[in-house]
């Protein structure tokens, strides 16, 4: 486990207590995601769907990249990375 | 004084949640698009309603989001010519081919449309500043908007783009703020900057609006087919958002009753070096794979995170048509190929309708006698290195012998 810190975006704040950002203990990008859920509970059913797969609506970045040209919820994060999590809004 | 818009509440596409027409980017629930409900039951216009209207966008009021007419920013954009291609369709066996032409809108791409709902809204909202994220066209359509409308204006667009798109920007005086990076990232840090500086970025802080200029289009079609829908039309897919308009617009114009109901089939066309929703498409799936590093010359389309990816693969599917990819090749040989039948230059993200309408053609797709439309996005003056002058270029001394001389060998 290695400390982190999440930041998010949109409503998702306001399901944070008002938390924009949040430091927490994880080794991989679910296990934060799973903390992070414990914490807020409001936040369960925002992030991930019943199966435990991401929303299709929500982008996660470690350091900026999206997790999806990485191992997904599977990644793995070293200590001071930082997740950004927002709803995804498609642009063009 | 009010208008006569029909606007009667915000729907999430996913969810079905309801919202009053507020300033929202996504469900609050669930984040998924939302889209703008008309209701028709307070309809009191008809096809002949039009003869007197303006040839702009502004024709179809009752059907588009704007409350206020005081806030309505009007720089002559739509009702773009539907251009009976003669040529072209003899070259290629079809009888009823048609380029709809929105090179020529004012800042020369389609992007026009939403840009003038979307900045009108942000006047409406009270907005003290509009942006967006851009591959360059939308970038300019916005700032012309915003200059129009006395708003400073931001775009975000790769670092990349094509420097005519740049000096068209900056000529409007907009900030163009180059991120050394794919659309993708900018677009991402446009959310961002929405949240931090709030800044309406119009094609997402208030994107349910900013969609509907887009199916201005489809309205133009039908009109100028004389209030019927073509058989078939083809769509340059970037992020998908333009073809979910124009299928809403086909239905939206049968739903009032304007056109009989037409199955249209819905094709849609993206880059071979950028090609998730084709790829999805081809592969069968649901769910679109986003391309990481796009690698082709119609930057204006190259979107690897496709925001509506998953609805171009529904449209396309439920009408029984197809998603294609063409390569960079096809492309430039569309560009001269159009410009040289028919008179009509225009940019790679464009002529990418015209590479899948051969291939279509070459593969049986498209019957000699059916009505087709191919959507002609962007003007080619805006791209202007991709077709080089390729032997059509000679320079001479100022004299009739050095002519003489020139013309003698062809």
């Amino acid at each position: 486990m290695v400390e982190i810190k999440v930041r998010l975006y949109g409503n998702l704040v306001g399901f944070a207590n008002g938390q924009k950002e949040v430091s927490l203990s994880a080794s991989s990008v679910k296990d934060g995601i799973d903390h992070l859920i414990a914490t807020y509970g409001e936040l369960a059913g925002r992030l991930l769907d019943k199966d435990g797969n991401l929303e299709t609506f929500i982008n996660v970045l470690v350091n900026n990249k999206d997790i999806r040209y990485l191992d997904g919820l599977e990644t793995e994060v070293k200590e001071g990375d930082k997740l950004i999590i927002m709803p995804a809004i498609g642009g063009g | 004084m009010m208008t006569t818009t029909l606007i009667s509440h915000l729907k999430c596409r996913e969810c079905g949640t309801e919202y009053e027409p507020i300033r929202i980017a996504v469900c609050e629930k669930c984040y998924a698009p939302v889209d703008v409900i008309y209701d028709y039951s307070k309809m009191s216009f008809t096809k002949d309603s039009f003869v007197n209207r303006p040839r702009t966008i502004w024709r179809y009021e009752e059907l588009l989001p704007v409350i206020e007419p005081k806030y309505r920013i009007d720089i002559n954009v739509g009702f773009t010519p539907l251009v009976k291609c003669t040529n072209l369709g003899r070259l290629l066996g079809l009888e009823h081919l048609y380029v709809k032409n929105d090179a020529v809108n004012p800042t020369y791409s389609f992007k026009d449309r939403p840009a003038e709902i979307a900045v009108s809204k942000a006047l409406e909202f009270g907005d003290k500043a509009v942006g967006c994220a851009s591959t360059g066209n939308l970038g300019a359509a916005v700032a012309a908007h915003a200059a129009k409308a006395g708003l400073p204006c931001y775009v975000l667009a790769p670092v990349d783009i094509e420097a005519e798109k740049i000096a068209q920007i900056t000529a409007y005086n907009a900030k163009i703020i180059g991120v050394k990076g794919t659309y993708d990232e900018a677009n991402r840090l446009a959310v961002m900057a929405s949240e931090e500086f709030g800044w309406n970025i119009v094609n997402i802080t208030t994107r349910p609006y900013y969609v509907e200029g887009s199916k201005t289009m489809a309205f133009e079609i039908a009109e100028q087919l004389d209030w019927k829908l073509p058989d078939q039309i083809i769509i340059p897919v970037a992020s998908g958002a333009l073809l979910s308009s124009i299928t809403r617009g086909f239905s939206q114009i049968e739903e009032v009753g304007f056109v009989p109901p037409t199955p249209v089939k819905i094709n849609g066309v993206q880059a071979e070096g950028c090609s998730p929703i084709a790829n999805a498409f081809r592969a069968g799936e649901d769910i679109v794979k986003p391309v990481e590093k796009p690698d082709t010359i119609a930057k204006s389309i190259a979107i690897g995170d496709p925001g509506d990816g998953i609805y171009v693969l529904k449209y396309v599917r439920d009408s029984g048509g197809i998603v294609g990819a063409v390569s960079d090749e096809e492309i430039v040989e569309s560009i001269k190929l159009l410009a040289r039948t028919e008179g009509i230059f225009t940019e790679p993200a464009g002529a990418v309708s015209i590479a899948l309408l051969q291939r279509m053609v070459r593969e049986g797709k498209v019957a000699k006698d059916e009505s087709i439309v191919c959507c002609v996005t962007g003007n080619g003056l805006k791209t202007s290195e991709i077709v080089p002058t390729e032997g059509n270029g000679f320079d001479i001394e100022p004299n009739i012998d050095a002519l003489s001389a020139l013309v003698e060998k062809w």
